[in-house]
């Protein structure tokens, strides 16, 4: 990587005139990555010659525990001056994993405007909307000209992250309408702003979580979202580069939730730290395959009598444990999307999960009977006629698809109905759950057909 | 996950109630226009043919499009079928090009002929010319509707542009300057033109340190480069440095999402898609496939099983053991093969070095995770034939010590290897260019299946041999 060498060998031997007139040459995102890989020595130099500016921008690229080891070097008073040059929910990160008596000290130092910005923004709790705004926005009074408003654009841009928007206030900062920066560029003065602002804005609560306010972003295509208090006061707004980052954790958690791994697990967790995630849930499976031991040692007679009914065991939980989890993954999505909000939607939704397990059940069923037949009769049945067996593994399997469809929808569906998080309870235990019936059903038709008969 | 506000207004739904009771048609069309794309895109998904013809009358064209837009390809084309041709073809004309790209490509030859020659001439030749880019380069997704300056227009001219233009682009933000063979020279940031004063060159308030990509870059790179390098639209250069279109920061959010969640449900074998407004018949028809295999695969773990018929005769307790040791390798399995995914489309498995020292840390997590659980087993399997009161183990020879053993062993055994393989396969499908999150997940499952099997019944019978 030719682009990052050059910052290497800048950051590492560079003269500090070289320093500070090539850095500004690179992007801060590059030199962030660098940066961090320094050590505490040369780190210290590099620091101490960058200006401000320079550090604010690139520190809005590190992570905030990166971030906060670099300004370690740092005296309070160009730290301060950082941090008011940083992106405001950025620095506000930063200032939240700083000690107490250091963070007010830093404050102190900023002047009032910076101070009661990065303030204000602190006290949001995590994954909420508020704590992935910044309060750095154009907003201009209700009832002005087009003017005026360009005014106040030309006096604000340089130092606001997004201008494609502008945000009508009335005296009280209620959000009263929103303008499109194209929109106001081709306006003519005299015109009052009302004339050309939206009023049915789409807007997000501070308290909101910070994921639904990204995808808001994502759906309506959005750049600039405003976040609002109860009162529809404006409070900050979130850039779309903060709603992709959100959506990228998002996307993290979701293959963790799948993997049964706990989503604190980064790339560079040691090999102790990962194993130690993922054993829980490990644990779990031992615990929940104990159970299926118990259940399958009930039929323990039927096994010792009837050996081959061991090969297809795997397959009846397979089948059922998978078709499950299908349409546990559909229902909860559905749940998600609001799709199941009244009782005629859920029931036709449980109706259609039970018709969906019949219908492959049917296929499944018979498909299962005509290879197992098949198998048997290749490896020789014993003392069992191989057309009973393989009709007992296509009957289990076609009642244990269509049961298992249709508890992999009904108990989301229950829990969401009881208010709790139908994706927390459902996963292994769905499977285990399913597992069970279809084992009992296979051995319980075994038990009758075979023996009893 | 969390619940959805009661509260907030479900606009889907007020569409489709809309669509189904509103009679007064002038009344449908003001109101139906005061939605966003999006909102009527999800309502649509649960309308009948009808009621969608209905809407198709309703919506303006521009809107119409913007909802096409909205809709995954295959469904694009599915309704696109709904509307005659001469209006579908409006509808293409006036999509952003790339998402009409993609549904032109997505339907037969003489169909997309056909709504081709229904378009205006300098928009049909665009559609064209994008059309040849390979689909996932940055070409295919690019966008032409950018603004760019000349160097040597003075900012008051440039604004004046910017003034015309503003409403035909996709972002202003992001100001382009080209020279005469439409070369990219520079980036102009939309703050730095409108605090400009008059007399001032462009070239004297542009950026030439920009980042570009070019046409043939594949869309994941190009994503990656926008959201490290926080652009809000992407240039897209071809081979001469020429600048072709762009692609936004909306573009790429887009696709990371829709990358991400077809990955997943992938792995997990699920529908791509919604299908909550499918018929039952036809859901089952998507889902069948993947039962399909996993009946075909499981025939192969049925034959291994067949083959130590006499050791399970012998000691039918060995049977009962089994789910457990599959449930935990399976799941050791899916944990390595999920991270492993991430990675890939993440492309930090980029170099030699980061491969082995990836698979090294996978199979180290396999074996310390495989001995914790190993002994946990050992433990409780001795105990559960310990306290079982129906003497499940016999009168022979083998003791509940020595099954207990023999499941410890087979655990601890079976993670080490289900962890290898889960994040050794989906690497090596990479590299023989099959996507991984298709392929990895049914093979891998059963693989660790059979090596659990091979190894748990092999230990038995090794065990029975010694002992009798």
């Amino acid at each position: 990587m030719p682009r990052k060498q050059r910052i290497y060998e800048l950051l590492k031997k560079g003269t500090p005139k070289a320093l500070q007139t090539n850095i500004l040459k690179h992007h801060p995102s590059d030199v962030a990555d660098v940066l961090h890989t320094l050590d505490g020595e040369r780190l210290e130099h590099v620091v101490k010659i960058l200006n401000h500016h320079v550090l604010g921008e690139v520190l809005s690229h590190l992570e905030p525990a990166a971030a906060e080891r670099v300004l370690r070097y740092l005296d309070d008073e160009k730290i301060a001056r950082i941090l008011s040059v940083m992106d405001a929910d950025d620095a506000v990160d930063v200032l939240k994993i700083t000690a107490e008596p250091r963070r007010e000290q830093y404050l102190n130092l900023m002047d009032e405007q910076d101070r009661d910005a990065l303030a204000s923004l602190i006290d949001y709790r995590e994954e909420t909307a508020g704590s992935i705004m910044t309060n750095e926005y154009i907003g201009v009074k209700k009832g002005i000209d087009v003017k005026d408003a360009m005014r106040t654009l030309v006096g604000n841009a340089k130092s606001t992250e997004s201008i494609q928007r502008l945000f009508v206030l009335d005296d009280n900062d209620f959000l009263v309408g929103v303008i499109e920066l194209k929109t106001l560029i081709q306006a003519r003065s005299p015109k009052v702003i009302d004339e050309l602002m939206h009023t049915e804005v789409i807007t997000v609560k501070e308290e909101d979580s910070a994921e639904s306010a990204a995808r808001t972003m994502q759906n309506y295509g959005i750049y600039l979202l405003p976040v609002v208090n109860e009162q529809n006061q404006l409070k900050g707004v979130i850039t779309m580069d903060d709603a992709a980052d959100i959506l990228d954790e998002e996307t993290d958690e979701d293959y963790a939730r799948f993997a049964n791994i706990s989503h604190e697990e980064s790339v560079r967790a040691s090999v102790w730290q990962s194993s130690l995630h993922r054993l829980p849930w490990l644990v779990l499976m031992l615990a929940l395959g104990l159970l299926i031991s118990g259940i399958i040692a009930q039929f323990e007679a039927t096994l010792e009598a009837i050996v081959v009914l061991v090969f297809f065991q795997p397959l009846i939980m397979d089948m059922a444990g998978n078709t499950g989890t299908q349409s546990l993954a559909v229902t909860v999505r559905g749940i998600s999307k609001d799709y199941y909000g009244d009782k005629a939607a859920s029931l036709k939704h449980l109706l259609k999960e039970l018709k969906v397990g019949f219908y492959n059940g049917i296929g499944i069923g018979v498909l299962s009977f005509l290879t197992s037949f098949l198998f048997l009769s290749v490896i020789g049945a014993r003392e069992h006629s191989p057309a009973i067996v393989a009709l007992i593994v296509g009957m289990s399997l076609m009642l244990s698809l269509s049961l298992s469809s249709f508890i992999g929808a009904l108990i989301p569906l229950t829990l969401y109905k009881l208010k709790a998080d139908p994706a927390v309870a459902s996963g292994p235990f769905i499977t285990t759950l399913v597992d069970i019936i279809g084992l009992v059903i296979y051995f319980m038709l075994a038990t009758i057909l075979l023996l009893s008969l | 996950m969390r619940r959805p506000s009661l509260l907030r207004r479900n606009k889907p739904r007020e569409i489709l109630s809309l669509i189904r009771h509103e009679k007064r048609e002038r009344m449908l069309k003001s109101k139906l226009q005061k939605y966003h794309a999006y909102d009527i895109k999800e309502a649509m998904l649960s309308m009948n043919e009808d009621e969608r013809k209905r809407l198709y009358q309703f919506v303006d064209t521009p809107k119409l499009s913007s909802v096409f837009g909205h809709l995954k390809d295959e469904k694009a084309v599915d309704y696109l079928r709904e509307i005659d041709n001469r209006d579908a073809a409006h509808v293409l004309e006036n999509m952003e090009p790339d998402d009409a790209v993609d549904i032109l490509q997505e339907l037969k030859h003489d169909v997309a002929v056909s709504y081709l020659a229904l378009i205006e001439e300098k928009r049909r030749e665009h559609l064209r010319k994008l059309s040849k880019y390979k689909n996932l380069t940055a070409g295919s997704e690019m966008n032409p509707s950018y603004i760019a300056f000349s160097p040597e227009m003075d900012v008051k001219d440039a604004m004046k542009k910017l003034v015309q233009k503003a409403e035909a682009a996709e972002m202003i933000d992001t100001l382009f300057v080209v020279d005469e063979q439409h070369r990219l020279l520079g980036v102009v940031d939309l703050r730095e033109l409108i605090v400009a004063r008059h007399p001032k060159r462009i070239d004297e308030i542009m950026d030439k340190n920009f980042y570009a990509v070019h046409v043939e870059d594949s869309i994941g790179e190009v994503v990656r480069s926008i959201q490290k390098y926080d652009t809000l639209a992407m240039p897209v250069l071809n081979q001469e440095g020429t600048l072709e279109g762009i692609i936004t920061m909306y573009d790429a959010m887009d696709i990371i999402e829709e990358a991400s969640h077809d990955d997943l449900a992938k792995l997990a074998g699920l529908p791509t898609e919604d299908d909550v407004y499918e018929s039952a018949g036809k859901s089952a028809k998507h889902r069948f496939p993947w039962l399909a295999l996993l009946l075909v695969l499981n025939l192969i773990i049925s034959s291994v099983l067949a083959t130590f018929e006499e050791t399970i005769a012998a000691i039918t307790a060995l049977v009962l053991f089994q789910p457990l040791i599959f449930a935990m390798a399976g799941n050791i399995g899916t944990q390595s093969l999920a991270v492993t995914i991430l990675r890939i489309s993440r492309e930090t498995l980029d170099t030699r070095k980061n491969v082995l020292k990836h698979l090294g840390k996978e199979t180290a997590i396999g074996a310390v995770n495989g001995l914790l659980l190993g002994g946990l087993s050992f433990a409780t399997a001795w105990a559960f034939l310990t306290v079982s009161p129906m003497g499940i183990v016999g009168e022979g020879v083998v003791t509940a010590l020595d099954i207990g053993m023999v499941v410890g062993l087979s655990v601890f055994i079976s993670l080490l290897v289900s962890a290898f393989l889960a994040s050794a396969i989906p690497v090596v499908l990479t590299a023989l260019k099959v996507d991984p999150a298709v392929a990895s997940g049914p093979f891998i499952t059963t693989l660790n299946d059979i090596t659990a099997l091979v190894v748990y019944f092999g230990l038995a019978t090794a065990m029975v041999f010694a002992l009798l």
